[in-house]
């Protein structure tokens, strides 16, 4: 098992080493003389060129690449433009919240997706199967910021029941406080994976189902509950494996969620600094995102790994 | 009879690697062939499958580059030859593939299939088709079919289409790599008879390729018989089914459902076992795990052909000895 | 030997079959069988040529709008979906800006399929190194999340329309270029190739005429499936304020303009994500059923 989460690490490395020349290259995109944003307006040639100098813009891309990535290794990911503080600072504290509101949406759409995924695979011709495969139908049209609106319209301004913004409220920081405010956020960021993870449920599941020993086990009269408790233990390595993989999105649909709450995490940081023109802060996002992204898929393997011993060895 | 192509001391072996890119063995698929094909004759070549048949039409054609030997068509090494002359050359010998259902694209009506290969070749759109029309007309199909795709067509239909696609660069040389073995029995006589006619319209140099012993003897002038890649004897066609030296070869025939009392049947015991893996053959000769005459020696040592009869050589130590001694 | 057979020309395999009906015609007789999808193929189109045709359809122009009309309910006289902060009618503007938010969730795709398709037919195709310099680079770009590359693609840019399509191009490279690949390895392993091959045909007019010709069905189907994606990764993206400037009417950026006004009339607020939505469902109700009528199930 430590051999294998090794050869994982050893592999994860050209591919954060691709990510990084990716989001290195996002800056050079960047239209315009980043000199321009520093010196003043009637600068001198010399006064630019010894910018330039300085910011190591006068050596080879490459050069420019090894400096960066060099930096990036030891933590620093550039100063924020406006806030003139390290971005590191600010994206520490917004990373913790996007975890915790990932997490979330992770469970929950985990659970829904078990129950109802569960159900349907049992009773595939139900009402409520049927009605359950429309909605995870409809679902994967669905644009979570848009979604997050629509719950903000019916359970925050309509009904008042839940808040529609931030983390905690003023002065207090209970964590029955947080649950509330956590409540609608999730719901939005989980509702983009859910119809997904459903179907994927409820195909192994009916998958099971289907075997021998399914029969042998009822043939034998064994009850259902213990039926089930097979099915799953079958089923969940796949199951987990699948929905694991869908973290990913809930992550990467957590930001744009996050600016609809004002919910303080790296998406809410990346969508002030966009409206600010503020690209270190947009650069050193993604990039905290993306590596979040593949150790994600790693952890994801892992367990995986874990729970089947054939994936080990393949 | 004039030689067309002559076939010198042939090898391919497929490097297989392990997953960081290094050789870590070979499949020898094809050893040290050689044969010579008479202008307008049939050479029939036969085997198991797995026995390098294919690998060897496709070396001829270099569809697969091989590792040593000579291809000369009409004294020239293909093998030497790119660009343009390569193109040349190629155009004279073509090929009818094995699977009809593979062999014409699914997406193109079946004059156009044919009509590809002229414009390949650079000619223009309606000249190639009304070759094309022709070429379908050779071959029994009629204008009602050209315009269809192969996807409603019958497996002997579109080999019928596969062979005017071949003749229509009128090669000299056609070689048919199992060209009948997914057909029908029924229909395998009719194609079989229609590669018969076109040899004699078109003047054709013909190299059969099949399992089928049947089809073989009923096509050739002379036939190769070869087992896990290497030539084991080769003669003409009444010696090899009527005098067969060596002992696959006589395996083989006394295997076969035969159709033919006559021939059947020339003592030896049928196939037993199975085919070696490709991967890592038999030291010395390559038959002998499944030879029932085989001794100590067959393992140290690779038999030659030797001559047994006019014009027919065989790969066999034992033979060798009998011969010596 | 025994064969005895029929001369040449056989004429037993020359008999005719009757005329078949035409591929496009089975394609639609299939699909028409799912009324969903006939009923959300319905939907797209009336969405479509309403935007392209606001001009002539809509009741008002894009921009006007007096303060005394402003945020009107939804039903009211004249303004069927109710009007936003500076009076503007939304029906209108909704259907002014459909124009560039179907522009940007189809163009992206369209590129991509050209690029990634292109792409990840040369991958398919040779094969080897080929193959491993495109389709190791192509998996980096994959393992970052979709939306989040498009961010920051789009950010690095700059605001504006034309750098969404761009971005959303970036993003769907990949997944066509795989597809690509997977259907060009497929048929590079057909008999027809190494057919052409003997002919003398080079590998530039073998990929034109037969690769191309048999994996465009599949890069079609998936290609139509992003679409609707797509459309949300741009609408997402203008959501953000990366895309149009104000006034410039836009799906994405009227969400984002109109959810300030979520406590004042929370109804009005969503109308704009509504047709996002639709759009997004038909168009995946439409190319599942397409993809199940070419038979070409993912």
């Amino acid at each position: 098992m430590a051999s294998f989460v090794l050869k994982r690490l050893a592999l994860m490395i050209p591919t954060l080493l691709g990510v990084s020349i990716i989001v290195f290259l996002m800056l050079k995109i960047v239209p315009g003389d980043p000199v321009n944003s520093i010196v003043p307006p009637d600068a001198s040639e010399a006064e630019r060129a010894a910018v330039r100098a300085q910011l190591g813009l006068d050596k080879p891309m490459i050069a420019q690449y090894g400096i960066w990535l060099g930096r990036v290794v030891q933590g620093n990911l550039g100063d924020s433009v406006t806030r003139r503080l390290p971005v590191t600072e600010m994206l520490l504290p917004a990373l913790k919240n996007t975890v915790i509101l990932t997490a979330a949406a992770a469970v929950t759409a985990f659970i829904i997706a078990l129950v109802v995924g569960v159900y349907s695979a049992y009773y595939p011709n139900s009402r409520i199967a049927a009605l359950f495969n429309g909605l995870s139908l409809a679902s994967i049209g669905l644009p979570n910021f848009w979604a997050a609106l629509i719950l903000i319209g019916i359970f925050s301004v309509t009904l008042g029941w839940l808040p529609s913004s931030g983390m905690n409220t003023a002065g207090s920081s209970g964590t029955g406080d947080l649950i509330k405010h956590l409540v609608l956020p999730t719901a939005a960021t989980a509702l983009s994976s859910v119809g997904i993870m459903t179907r994927m449920v409820r195909s192994t599941v009916s998958g099971i189902l289907k075997q021998d020993f399914i029969f042998a086990l009822q043939a034998k009269g064994v009850r259902r509950w213990t039926i089930l408790r097979h099915v799953l233990r079958n089923g969940m390595p796949t199951i987990l494996n699948v929905t694991g993989l869908q973290f990913g999105a809930l992550l990467a649909s957590s930001v744009l969620v996050e600016t609809v709450f004002s919910w303080p995490g790296i998406g809410q940081v990346i969508y002030q600094a966009i409206g600010q023109r503020d690209f270190p802060v947009v650069q050193a996002g993604v990039l905290v995102i993306a590596i979040a992204f593949v150790l994600l898929n790693l952890i994801v393997d892992a367990v995986h790994a874990a729970m089947d011993p054939r994936v080990r060895h393949a | 009879m004039e030689t067309i192509l002559e076939v010198k001391n042939l090898g391919k072996t497929f490097p297989i690697r392990n997953f960081i890119g290094r050789t870590k063995g070979g499949v020898s698929a094809v050893d040290r062939v050689s044969f010579s094909l008479g202008a307008q004759g049939t050479l029939g070549i036969v085997g198991e499958s797995g026995c390098g048949k294919s690998t060897l039409a496709r070396l001829l054609m270099r569809l697969i580059e091989p590792d040593t030997g000579e291809v000369n068509y009409r004294d020239r090494n293909i093998l030497s030859l790119s660009g343009g002359p390569l193109k040349e050359v190629r155009r004279q010998i073509q090929m009818v593939f094995q699977n009809p259902y593979s062999s014409l694209d699914p997406q193109m009506t079946v004059l156009d299939n044919v009509a590809f290969s002229l414009w390949a070749n650079g000619s223009g759109k309606a000249e190639a088709r009304q070759a094309a029309y022709e070429y379908l007309d050779a071959v029994g199909l009629s204008r009602t079919h050209a315009d269809r795709m192969p996807g409603s067509l019958s497996g002997g239909q579109r080999q019928r289409v596969a062979i005017a696609r071949a003749l229509i660069l009128k090669p000299e040389i056609v070689i048919a790599d199992e060209a009948v073995s997914a057909l029908d029995k029924s229909v395998q006589a009719q194609v079989l008879n229609l590669f018969q006619d076109l040899k004699k319209e078109f003047a054709l140099s013909l190299i059969f390729i099949s399992h089928d012993l049947h089809v073989v003897e009923y096509m050739s002038d002379e036939v190769m018989v070869m087992y896990l890649g290497r030539v084991v004897e080769k003669g003409p066609t009444e010696r090899i089914f009527g005098n067969p030296a060596h002992p696959y070869t006589r395996a083989l025939l006394a295997s076969a459902p035969s159709l033919d009392v006559e021939h059947a049947g020339s003592g030896a015991p049928a196939l037993a076992g199975e085919l070696p893996s490709p991967l890592n053959p038999p030291s010395g000769c390559r038959f002998r795990t499944r030879c029932p005459l085989a001794t100590e020696r067959c393992a140290r040592e690779t038999p030659a052909l030797t001559e047994v009869g006019p014009g027919h050589q065989a790969a066999c130590l034992l033979i060798e000895e009998s011969k010596s001694a | 030997m025994a064969i005895n057979a029929p001369t040449a020309g056989g004429t037993a395999a020359l008999a005719t079959a009757g005329r078949e009906p035409s591929r496009a015609a089975q394609i639609w007789k299939s699909f028409s069988r799912r009324k969903v999808a006939l009923a959300a193929l319905v939907v797209l189109l009336l969405i479509v040529l309403a935007c392209l045709l606001a001009p002539w359809v809509a009741p008002y122009g894009p921009n006007d709008g007096a303060v005394t009309d402003r945020l009107k309910e939804v039903g009211s006289a004249g303004h069927v979906l109710g009007t936003d902060e500076q009076g503007r009618d939304i029906l209108s503007r909704i259907l002014y800006g459909g124009r560039l938010s179907l522009l940007s969730g189809v163009l992206p795709v369209l590129l991509a399929s050209v690029i990634g398709g292109g792409l990840g037919v040369a991958a398919g195709y040779f094969g080897g190194w080929t193959n491993t310099i495109i389709m190791r680079a192509l998996d980096i770009v994959f393992s970052f999340p979709a939306i989040l590359l498009a961010i920051g693609i789009s950010a690095a840019l700059g605001p504006g329309i034309s750098n969404i399509i761009i971005s959303a191009t970036v993003v769907f490279i990949p997944p066509i270029a795989r597809i690509a690949e997977s259907a060009a390895k497929e048929v590079r392993k057909e008999e027809f190739i190494e057919a052409a091959k003997t002919s003398g045909a080079g590998a530039g007019l073998i990929v034109r005429s037969h690769v191309l010709r048999n994996i465009f069905g599949k890069i079609f189907v998936f290609s139509t499936s992003q679409i609707g994606v797509c459309l949300m990764v741009a609408s997402g993206l203008s959501f953000l304020g990366l895309g149009v400037s104000p006034p410039t009417p836009e799906w994405g950026f009227m969400l984002n303009n109109l959810k300030q006004l979520i406590f004042v009339n929370p109804v009005v607020t969503i109308v704009p994500g509504i047709f996002i939505f639709l759009t997004s469902l038909s168009l995946n109700l439409v190319s599942d059923a397409l993809s199940d009528a070419l038979e070409l199930k993912r």
